[in-house]
């Protein structure tokens, strides 16, 4: 029988219920004909419903479990309003945040010595340029300066003012730091992927990172534009007891 | 619970009920559940996994659209958070686990003619566990569209979008997944052998 192989797979969505009039015609002819094909066309059925069947029901609490995480969420959501950038800002959000982060990183704020503090800017607008390129590839720099967001990233590392609208807390947190405290990180959320101080990681890594560096805070960047990976970070952030420091 | 009740507590979330959520849950938390765990196979990931789509669901539930249904929307978050937790599992797998591709995924057991003998077949496949056990032994790939199909109850349409794959290939990969499964299944059969008699089926 040749072209059981074709006929296996009419089989299979026969079981599915998606099989078209003539289709479902070819296969019963066949099926008078060909035993084995008959065989296969019970089995799957009978595998259909078993699998459909046997559900297995989630621990007793979940549903309450469920419901307590929703109501502590709702109330934070409420209050995390502005956490969220407007959608078209989004990437120069992510990639002004990076940039910022990498300025701290190699130079803080305050400490603008010696050739450090020099190479920082070129570095960070290197680096705005590959973040924003990466984040999004129709949204040219030009777009940037219009947004705003642009202006306010380049500024930032090289001893900017820390009242600047858009680095406000993220500065003043550093300033205020002590130099051997653990700092806040930033982590831009992205459709499948998180960045945390500008390294790509998968959320599980994340939560690793953020248990490792034990961070006092967070500052959150939504680049995602469903909101899935975003509420997770935010929930795996209350899970963790980190706060998220607002704008 | 009809199409009408589920948008109108949608509906009542959005607007700030929280409670409105819970019957939403109540309605979906068998399916999620039993799809996490057999995505991933055991019950502490399972219930990360579920509890996770709901709150992924319930966060983001301005951007469902109610062009398909709440389910399968759900579903589809639960299906990309497994997808997540298998793809990190695999990375920290220092020995990889047996990687099978989707084409190089040819049988080395030749099943002879009597391939699908009608009673050998039918008797296994009417049982739950050692389908359950077969489904177990398909790869991530083919193990996540039967699942969707059978627990998820996704129509191919939906399954493309998901999956993002061609019709052709949904269908063509569901039957592949089946075919493995009574595959495994008559292999299994082979070690548990119970004779072909009339002997009760007991459990």
């Amino acid at each position: 029988m040749e072209n059981c192989e074709y006929f296996e797979e009419l089989i299979s969505a026969a079981v599915d219920g998606e099989l078209t009039d003539r289709e479902e015609d070819a296969l019963h002819a066949h099926l008078e004909m060909c035993e084995s094909c008959r065989a296969y066309y019970e089995a799957l059925r009978a595998i259909s419903a078993a699998a459909q069947e046997d559900l297995t029901p989630p621990p007793v609490d979940f549903t309450a479990r469920v419901m307590a995480r929703v109501r502590a969420g709702s109330k934070k959501k409420k209050q995390g309003k502005l956490l969220r950038f407007p959608v078209r800002s989004l990437a120069l959000a992510a990639a002004a945040a990076i940039v910022l982060w990498a300025g701290f990183r190699v130079a803080p704020v305050f400490a603008p010595k010696g050739g450090t503090g020099a190479s920082t800017p070129m570095m960070a607008a290197s680096q705005v340029e590959r973040a924003a390129g990466a984040a999004s590839d129709e949204e040219p720099p030009q777009a940037a300066e219009e947004n705003g967001l642009y202006a306010a990233a380049i500024p930032a590392p090289a001893a900017a003012p820390a009242e600047e609208a858009g680095d406000r807390g993220l500065s003043q947190e550093i300033a205020e730091e002590d130099a051997a405290a653990p700092e806040p990180v930033t982590i831009t959320v992205r459709e499948d992927a998180v960045w945390y101080n500008g390294e790509e990681l998968s959320p599980e890594e994340l939560e690793e990172a953020l248990l490792r560096d034990g961070a006092p805070g967070v500052r959150l960047v939504d680049e995602s534009a469903d909101g899935d990976v975003y509420a997770a970070v935010l929930a795996l952030l209350e899970r963790l007891d980190i706060p998220v420091w607002e704008e | 619970m009809t199409r009408e009740e589920e948008s109108a507590l949608i509906r009542r979330v959005l607007a700030g009920d929280s409670d409105a959520f819970e019957p939403l849950v109540l309605e979906n938390q068998t399916r999620v559940y039993h799809l996490a765990l057999r995505l991933l196979g055991n019950e502490a990931d399972a219930a990360d996994a579920a509890q996770d789509a709901f709150l992924r669901a319930y966060t983001s539930l301005e951007s469902f659209r109610g062009d398909s249904r709440f389910s399968v929307w759900l579903y589809r978050l639960t299906n990309n958070i497994c997808i997540d937790v298998l793809r990190r599992r695999k990375r920290q797998d220092t020995v990889p686990l047996q990687i099978q591709d989707e084409e190089g995924e040819e049988t080395q057991r030749e099943i002879p003619d009597e391939t699908w003998s009608p009673e050998r077949l039918a008797e296994r496949a009417a049982d739950r566990e050692a389908v359950r056990a077969g489904i177990e032994t398909l790869s991530d790939e083919l193990r996540q569209i039967l699942l969707l199909r059978e627990v998820g109850g996704m129509s191919y349409e939906e399954l493309a979008k998901t999956l993002s794959l061609e019709a052709g290939t949904v269908k063509s990969r569901l039957n592949r997944a089946r075919k493995k499964l009574c595959e495994a299944l008559l292999q299994s059969g082979n070690f548990s052998a119970p004779p072909p008699s009339n002997k009760g089926k007991g459990v």
